[in-house]
């Protein structure tokens, strides 16, 4: 039986456990206040306050008077922008580069990290991977250089077909070849990259369903389907949803890279558009306009995918 | 002991073998070729093409590449880009995340959000740079440094990463008197160096390839990084039949034509400085592949 002086006794002692542990220093010490201070404002200086430079689009700027005396002009810039007679050629380039590399390149990796991951050689399976990764770490830059020397006019595509009588073709200043060299050069480029994190998702599947497939009498291709592939649906949704935002805001570096004005009536994009027009042109209210209107469209694209996602069943991410 | 039922090779294993040893070669064929003919003879090599291997060879593309100092200036300025970007960016990321993994700080929420919200909003291309120009970056090798200092990626990298770490060697170093700084510096670093350098070598490789900002912020030769180089080279030639007046493309063609070789000369020096680029890349590559693939499965668990 407890006495009431223990039962006191052992109140007391447990309220001064509860004390020291609340009075135990640094949840707000200032060294945490100041851990935070340089990201803190680094951020607010380099990502939040160009959004206040987001109302020269609904301006006629101009330097002199800065961002708040120059005139307000509304929507003008954007119909503008609407009614110009390159804004079809811009959606429909960046609508159709971004949405054809989208889907494209959305499988190889995928296809890449099931066909590693049936494999049961160590060795040329890590041999292979480390392989597939190169091309990822290459800058664009040199990508692109080699795809210049790689189908011009002295590259060894044109040698061949000189060699089968075909006469040379000018790949990268030819409209039609645009897509398929960038999509191409894309696959490329991230196949290897793509399929580390299918990769990860893969290597924890527990092999003891794979046996009692196996066990069932399931062949190879029936295991893939049951087994391999269902495991990868989710990461596969996130992935889709992640990348949706890069249809309309295509790569800018890669297409400014790739084109030229022969090229211009596929290649043109909004970004590469954007560019021209502000930064080599100054026109900066118009061209920031274009890229507001770029940047939606990318949020749209977002959370249209993350819709669709979730009507499927699937976890969106917002 | 249970012994491995030897399974036989299938059609399916003898498939995926070629179509994965397809894969190796396309990746790396590029490369080869791109080598091969830098290596071979120029005058030969304006008549004929390299399919694997020149006939003739000749080293003295390479020769004249050792002597453009524009290429080695750009890779150095690379290199110092990247190196102090990768400190400034390791460090204030990291700094950054500590506070946010201790459940009791009181701007953790609020930040926790602050930093998600640029991912989702941006405000494009024009108003950054007028931005940049107003705080007069604009020229300045800074430009390449500070503002990439904050990464939400890395941030939500190391915030996770820190997080596993378990709270009790914190409260014992509190307890022992320690300050949070202290914390950090003497007990974080230590125990979480993988993730630090798996970040560094993001931000080290992600500084080294960035194309975009120094096209925007930098109009001096001197200061311009390997990558913008390459592309004044390499690209701004879409006609290989016209000769450019850009400077840096312009002046070395000149030099080079002038000393005979024809367009052989030119593509094997194109093709020379590609490989030169690519070189410290590569060299580094198979010590550094491990880390990143780290990184992205330690990214996947949390994603």
């Amino acid at each position: 039986m407890i006495s009431e002086g223990d039962k006191m006794t052992s109140l007391i002692s447990r309220k001064k456990e509860n004390k020291v542990k609340l009075k135990l220093p640094g949840q707000n010490s200032i060294w945490l206040y100041l851990m935070i201070l340089p990201g803190l404002i680094a951020m607010l200086i380099f990502s939040y306050k160009p959004l206040y430079g987001l109302i020269i689009a609904f301006k006629d700027f101009n330097i002199l008077d800065g961002y708040l005396n120059s005139p307000w002009v509304g929507f003008k810039h954007f119909k503008n922008l609407f009614n110009s007679d390159q804004f079809a050629r811009l959606m429909r380039n960046t609508f159709v580069i971004g949405f054809s590399s989208y889907i494209i390149t959305f499988f190889p990796p995928i296809i890449l990290a099931i066909l590693l991951h049936e494999l049961r050689f160590n060795k040329f399976k890590r041999t292979i991977q480390t392989i597939s990764y190169l091309p990822y770490f290459i800058p664009m830059v040199v990508v692109v250089g080699i795809m210049y020397q790689f189908f011009g006019s002295f590259g060894i595509v044109n040698d061949i077909r000189n060699l089968l009588g075909l006469p040379s073709i000018s790949f990268l200043s030819e409209k039609s070849y645009f897509l398929p060299l960038y999509i191409g050069s894309s696959i490329w480029k991230g196949i290897g990259w793509g399929s580390i994190i299918y990769m990860g998702t893969l290597t924890n599947i527990d092999p003891q369903l794979y046996e009692a497939a196996m066990i069932d009498g399931a062949t190879r291709f029936q295991r893939i389907r049951h087994v391999t592939i269902p495991t990868l649906i989710p990461i596969m949704t996130t992935i889709f949803i992640l990348d949706a935002g890069g249809i309309m805001s295509v790569g800018f570096e890669k297409v400014y890279l790739m084109y030229s004005p022969a090229t211009y009536e596929v290649a043109d994009v909004l970004s590469t558009y954007v560019y021209r027009l502000g930064i080599e042109s100054g026109d900066y209210s118009y061209s920031a306009a274009v890229g507001l209107f770029n940047n939606l469209l990318s949020t749209s694209m977002v959370l249209i995918c993350n819709f669709i996602a979730k009507r499927l069943g699937q976890d969106g991410i917002v | 002991m249970r012994r491995k039922k030897l399974k036989s090779i299938t059609p399916f294993d003898y498939t995926t073998i070629f179509l994965l040893c397809l894969l190796g070669f396309f990746t790396l064929y590029p490369f080869w070729w791109i080598f091969a003919t830098s290596i071979a003879e120029p005058v030969w090599l304006s008549t004929h093409s390299v399919s694997f291997f020149p006939s003739k060879t000749s080293f003295v593309a390479y020769s004249y590449i050792l002597g453009e100092s524009k290429l080695w200036n750009s890779m150095l300025n690379s290199f110092i880009y990247a190196f102090f970007s990768t400190i400034v960016t390791t460090l204030t990321c990291s700094l950054f995340a500590y506070p946010l993994t201790l459940p009791g700080f009181k701007l953790r929420k609020f930040l926790n959000i602050f930093i998600l919200i640029p991912i989702f909003v941006s405000a494009g291309m024009i108003p950054v740079y007028l931005n940049m120009l107003n705080l007069g970056l604009v020229g300045s090798r800074l430009s390449l440094i500070i503002p990439s200092a904050m990464s939400t990626t890395y941030i939500i990298l190391f915030r996770t990463n820190f997080k596993s770490l378990g709270g009790d060697l914190r409260e014992a170093a509190l307890i022992d008197g320690a300050n949070e700084l202290q914390i950090f510096f003497k007990i974080i670093i230590p125990v979480a160096k993988v993730m630090f350098l798996i970040i560094a070598m993001y931000a080290f490789v992600g500084s080294w390839n960035s194309f975009m900002p120094p096209l925007l912020y930098l109009n001096d030769d001197r200061k311009m990084p390997l990558a913008i180089y390459l592309r004044d080279l390499l690209i701004s030639q879409t006609m290989d039949t016209q000769e450019l007046t850009l400077s840096t493309g312009g002046e070395f063609y000149r030099t080079i034509a002038s000393k005979g070789g024809g367009i052989g000369m030119r593509l094997a020096i194109k093709n020379g400085v590609i490989i030169v680029s690519s070189l410290p890349i590569i060299m580094i590559y198979p010590f550094i592949q491990r880390y990143f693939v780290q990184g992205v499965m330690v990214g996947s668990v949390k994603g």
